[in-house]
């Protein structure tokens, strides 16, 4: 037995057993969904984010007994998923542009809170860093996986981060 | 781990960002996902051994050796099959014509 497999909720994920993904819903769905709502701006498109990644875990449940670490595995599938999304919301957003080449505000950018405004305007990948860090809860380690990098680097672009969001929020 | 030499005020804003009001995953979601997760776990898994990839397999064989086949047939049509003699043959059939035709005078003369 592979050393994921002994963590019952591995196991019951890999066996398809439908409590198991409950219990991670259960566990992580809230913070997953905050990610993917940083990261995309559209409560709409995190949603289905979050629900693409369930997905994908049931499609390919028998690499779930080579992962060292659940939580990284799943937040790095959620922002593939979300990178993917980010990718069609680019094509979309050319695609109105096209037709209308003067740039229009809805009403949810005025409506939108200063602090939001203000992460919204960070670079994607310090939005990126801390949407992981404080709404997924990873740790640097995590987070260094997750991202490919070292866990200093990831601390270090998640500072330079707060310190761009506080610049702009002053 | 912490970032080295964050200061109270990123701290501050740090948990300003943990606390902001973000509207909590619905009832509805947990459901649709799970509602997903039990269509695809309904999903039979196809192996290697599964009958519906041997029928697969054995179409894309048939498919092959009838594409084999077709070709072949048409190589045959444009072939010649007409055998000819080897050149050593070929002056030994000369050089018996010619007896051949010796004789045949011979005996040509043999009747006049």
């Amino acid at each position: 037995m592979t050393r994921s497999m002994a963590n019952p909720l591995v196991k019951a994920l890999a066996t398809g057993e439908p409590e198991g993904y409950a219990a991670l819903y259960d566990r992580l769905g809230r913070s997953m969904l905050r990610v993917a709502r940083t990261m995309l701006h559209s409560s709409s498109d995190a949603e289905d984010a979050v629900q693409d990644v369930f997905v994908e875990l049931v499609r390919h449940r028998d690499r779930l007994a080579q992962v060292r670490d659940l939580d990284a595995y799943l937040f790095a599938m959620l922002r593939n998923a979300v990178l993917r999304r980010i990718e069609r919301q680019r094509t979309e957003q050319q695609r109105v542009r096209q037709i209308r080449p003067t740039s229009v505000k809805t009403q949810a950018d005025y409506s939108a809170d200063e602090l939001a405004s203000a992460l919204d305007s960070l670079p994607p990948e310090q939005r990126e860093v801390i949407a992981l860090k404080v709404d997924g809860g990873l740790t640097f380690a995590q987070i260094a996986a997750i991202l490919d990098v070292n866990p200093n680097t990831a601390a270090s672009r998640y500072r330079y981060a707060l310190e761009k969001l506080r610049q702009v929020l002053e | 781990m912490r970032p080295e030499s964050i200061s109270k005020e990123l701290l501050e804003l740090e948990n300003r960002l943990r606390n902001r009001s973000a509207d909590e995953p619905l009832t509805h979601l947990r459901n649709r996902v799970l509602g997903a997760v039990a269509t695809e776990l309904a999903v039979p898994r196809q192996s290697a051994l599964s009958p519906q990839w041997d029928g697969g397999w054995w179409a894309a064989v048939a498919a092959g050796v009838l594409i084999v086949l077709n070709l072949s047939m048409v190589c045959a049509s444009q072939n010649e099959f007409s055998v000819r003699p080897s050149r050593g043959a070929q002056q030994q059939i000369t050089t018996e014509l010619q007896a051949v035709r010796q004789l045949e005078a011979q005996q040509e003369g043999l009747f006049k």
